[in-house]
């Protein structure tokens, strides 16, 4: 059946770009596909801008709207024009999608709304495989978008958009079909927002973890990470810190360590090595100038500053986050499985712990997929894997080098290679690490305000045009511009809603208010006062 | 006696300081005689604001005319007439008369041509029964041309009506119907300058002159535009109201300003208009049309602070019928013009991009003669 005819193209078309005249009648909608018929094959071409106007009202001396009714009331409805842009996405070819024209339209060609069929068969899942079901095309109630699995995983993804336009319940759905299809996830929760989800397949497992750290698997670069102390900060405190570590790791395994936590008076397991670096440190600035005990720092006198400080940053960390560095607790890693999601609930953190607690989990993944690519062990860790990352712009800061930016430029790179997908969620674009977004090849931009983070959305961001970039800020929630290689054109999606149940959804003020009145005057007074503790 | 103190050798400056004065007593009389004169006029018949009127089915002709060399001795031109009215829907037509002529005076025949195009398309829309018709321009002007009147002047041989006689007779015209000109139709045209040539012939006893045929055929062409205008004025004559936006008429104040300049410079910003004068409208001796029509002139400012419009009303109508017939003008003017007749003016108009259009689809270059210079 012969699609709806929209217009003609107008003079002046390139091969990425041309103009639509409208029909009388006709009105195109941005983000609307067409097909446009040229000499020798047919065209497929997004709508990225429409401008309406009409012949009546085309005057610049009508500055009052009184104008407009006086000539409204003589000629009734105005004659409108409509003028399209289209962007250029493909030929078409038996139907199917080949590369981009070489040359522009004709003058007057045929301009048609591109039919279901060919977009569906377009945003159908890969052949043979089942895709990603993210949700409905927003002018074509009637096509499914299915993300590439593979591509999603492989060239990575970034979910943008402000507060409440939709971003949690877009991984959600993506984490919800990743997880169906037998995928491996882990999802970093900074706020909280996903404990209590559930998925709603049988074999779906969701694992809420809490973020223990396991001092004894972290390298001596992560423990500085942890303390404050780097080599770039503080030189000196840096390398007592790592002859401290040396010492602490080698009384580990000669299971001595017990021995020097005894004489420091530390009370911890006899394997907490963060506590025998404490031990070491703090024995070796009380010890006896002829002690020939080598497992206790040497140091010159003007040094002792430098270790003392060492000494509180140790014993600092220890006490703050005593109930999360747990020795043996094993990683975060151990907990991946197929067909499961592994939540860290990170809300209880503060950001240098949460920093280390990411980036120690991001790199001991990467490591686990690439020695079991290369067949070096490993042999049972799952992948690929898809790890999110929540809030990525306080983690992956465009302004400073954080561990967790590390691990994940890391991934960026490297991931492809071993099967290691990441996933960064941001309300604030421009904050992000540009060179991390920029590998995020594959975007689903949501709703965004701010202008400096729509331009900076623009420019990491290849088909997205200066038109399409204007509409951001007018997306409903949920209503998402989705572009990368997962999808095999761009698209402006109504993101589904997520099927099972997701904890943090919008705060219901007014339905808790009600709800805690309704109870307080219900109970008797001696409830009521028992129940805020009086 | 030497050459130098006789002729003068002036600078500009000396010239521009001289001349100042007179020119400023000229264009602005208001301080003297004159001055006062025309600002008691004013002060009689100027009326200050102007009432809702209630007429609903207004109704506006408008015409368009451009040309083009098509070579270096003809032209393409392009004519167009259009017409609006609000009813209960909106009523549009248009039409447009195409062709080539011989550059003899191809501007004035143009024009004359646009003239009977809207002359005959009033007279046609007449049918549809507007309470007033609307026309771009001026009933007067349009049979005084004074001293370029015909191509003849006001002299026009005796042979004329002898030829206007032997077209309308021979071909079985009757030069007010229609809606396009006669004489520029392409299977009449030929016709037409048979009879023309003939008659030329019989009257002076020798094959005339190409450029005699012209002018015979100019002058049927301003015949046709009086016998239209005259026809239209008899049938029409409740209805129709001509509007001009500019005009150098001196007819109302007989001042050395135009009527236009003294109402714009001596009335206030706000609406309003002056008492309607009579004055009769008779047609050139030559054209052998006898009928008289009495013309209501009056000059009005339909909105705040916009440009006086000159208005015809045809007939003797007295003051409380001019300010209802303003008043509904007022009530759809848009800065301060009849949108009635903005809406015709901007369905018939014919641009430069038009005639290159036309011309390229004809397939035929445009020639100016610059193309030998490579331009």
């Amino acid at each position: 059946m012969e699609s709806e005819v929209l217009g003609r193209i107008a003079p002046n078309s390139t091969p990425v770009q041309a103009e639509m005249i409208a029909y009388a009648g006709v009105v195109p909608k941005v983000g609307d596909y067409v097909v446009v018929d040229s000499e020798e094959s047919k065209l497929l071409g997004m709508i990225s801008n429409v401008v309406r106007g009409a012949l009546e009202l085309a005057r610049n001396d009508l500055l009052q709207a009184n104008y407009y009714d006086t000539i409204l009331e003589v000629v009734g409805s105005p004659s409108d024009w409509l003028k399209a842009t289209i962007r250029m996405i493909g030929i078409l070819s038996g139907g199917e999608l080949t590369g981009l024209p070489r040359a522009p339209p004709p003058t007057g060609a045929l301009v048609r709304r591109a039919p279901a069929d060919l977009l569906r068969r377009i945003f159908a899942p890969p052949t043979g495989r089942e895709g990603i079901r993210l949700g409905k095309l927003l002018t074509r109630g009637d096509v499914t978008v299915h993300l590439d699995p593979d591509e999603l995983i492989s060239r990575h993804l970034a979910v943008l958009a402000v507060t409440g336009g939709g971003k949690s319940n877009s991984v959600a759905v993506i984490l919800e079909e990743i997880v169906r299809m037998g995928g491996v996830a882990i999802l970093f929760d900074v706020h909280s927002e996903y404990t209590g989800m559930s998925l709603g397949c049988p074999h779906c497992e969701v694992e809420t973890v809490d973020p223990v750290l396991d001092p004894n698997t972290l390298t001596v670069d992560e423990l500085g990470s942890l303390l404050g102390v780097t080599y770039d900060s503080a030189p000196k405190q840096f390398i007592y810190l790592k002859s401290a570590f040396k010492r602490a790791k080698e009384l580990l395994i000669r299971e001595r360590l017990g021995e020097y936590l005894t004489r420091a008076e530390i009370e911890a397991d006899r394997d907490d090595l963060l506590a025998g670096i404490q031990a070491i440190i703090q024995l070796s600035l009380s010890r006896e100038k002829e002690s020939d005990d080598r497992f206790l720092i040497p140091f010159p006198s003007n040094d002792r500053g430098s270790i003392e400080s060492l000494l509180a940053k140790v014993d600092f960390v220890r006490s703050k986050y005593g109930r999360v560095l747990k020795p043996t607790a094993g990683e975060l890693a151990d907990h991946l499985n197929y067909g499961k999601l592994v939540i860290v609930d990170l809300g209880q953190l503060d950001s240098d712990l949460t920093d280390v607690v990411v980036g120690k989990t991001l790199y001991t993944i990467l490591m686990r997929a690439k020695l079991k690519r290369i067949g070096r062990g490993y042999e049972d860790f799952p992948t690929p894997v898809f790890a999110v990352l929540e809030e990525a712009h306080a983690l992956i800061p465009s302004i400073e080098r954080t561990y967790t930016s590390s691990a994940a430029a890391s991934i960026a790179k490297e991931g492809r290679k071993f099967g290691v997908g990441l996933c960064l969620v941001s309300q604030r674009p421009k904050r992000l690490n540009p060179d991390v977004l920029s590998q995020m090849v594959n975007k689903i931009i949501l709703r965004v305000v701010e202008p400096e983070d729509q331009a900076y959305v623009r420019r990491a961001t290849e088909f997205l045009s200066e038109e399409m970039v204007s509409y951001l800020p007018s997306l409903d929630v949920g209503e998402a511009v989705v572009v990368g290689p997962m999808v095999r054109i761009p698209a402006l999606v109504k993101v589904r809603l997520f099927e099972g149940k997701r904890g943090g959804e919008s705060l219901k003020a007014y339905d808790m208010w009600r709800e805690g009145l309704r109870r307080r005057l219900n109970a008797s007074p001696d409830e009521y006062y028992d129940s805020i503790g009086g | 006696m030497k050459v130098e103190s006789e002729l003068p050798f002036e600078s500009i400056e000396e010239a521009v300081i001289e001349a100042r004065s007179r020119i400023s007593s000229f264009l602005f009389p208001r301080s003297g005689v004159e001055g006062d004169a025309l600002l008691s006029v004013i002060r009689r018949e100027w009326r200050s604001g102007i009432g809702q009127g209630s007429v609903e089915r207004i109704a506006a002709i408008d015409g368009s005319n451009n040309s083009e060399y098509l070579t270096l001795g003809q032209v393409i031109f392009a004519v167009s007439a259009s017409f609006f009215m609000k009813d209960t829907e909106p009523v549009v037509a248009r039409k447009y008369q195409i062709g080539v002529m011989d550059d003899y005076h191809y501007r004035e025949r143009v024009s004359l041509c646009r003239e009977t195009m809207e002359l005959k398309m009033a007279l046609r829309s007449l049918e549809l029964g507007p309470e007033i018709l609307l026309m771009d321009g001026s009933f007067l002007a349009m049979v005084d041309r004074g001293l370029w009147s015909t191509p003849y002047g006001q002299k026009v041989p005796y042979h004329m009506r002898r030829i206007l006689r032997e077209v309308e007779s021979t071909l079985g015209l009757n030069l007010t119907e229609g809606l396009v000109s006669y004489t520029h139709l392409v299977n009449l045209m030929g016709k037409i300058e048979e009879i023309v040539a003939s008659v030329l012939e019989e009257e002076s006893g020798k094959p005339p002159q190409r450029d005699e045929i012209r002018r015979a055929m100019a002058f049927i062409e301003r015949y046709e535009v009086l016998c239209s205008l005259n026809e239209l004025l008899r049938r029409g004559r409740s209805v129709l109201v001509a509007v001009a936006k500019r005009s150098s008429s001196r007819l109302y104040f007989n001042s050395r300003l135009p009527d236009m300049e003294v109402v714009r410079r001596y009335t206030s910003l706000e609406p309003g208009y002056l008492s309607p004068k009579v004055v009769e409208l008779s047609f050139p001796e030559y054209s052998g049309i006898d009928d008289t029509y009495p013309i209501s002139l009056t000059y009005v400012r339909l909105e705040r602070a916009t440009s006086p419009l000159r208005v015809e009303v045809v007939g003797n109508v007295d003051e409380s019928v001019l300010e209802e017939l303003l008043g509904s003008l007022a009530r759809y003017s848009v800065r301060g013009y009849p949108y009635h007749l903005r809406r015709v003016h901007e369905l018939a108009k014919i641009g430069r991009d038009l005639m290159s259009h036309l011309s390229r689809n004809l397939l035929i270059p445009e020639v100016s003669g610059r193309e030998r210079l490579g331009e």
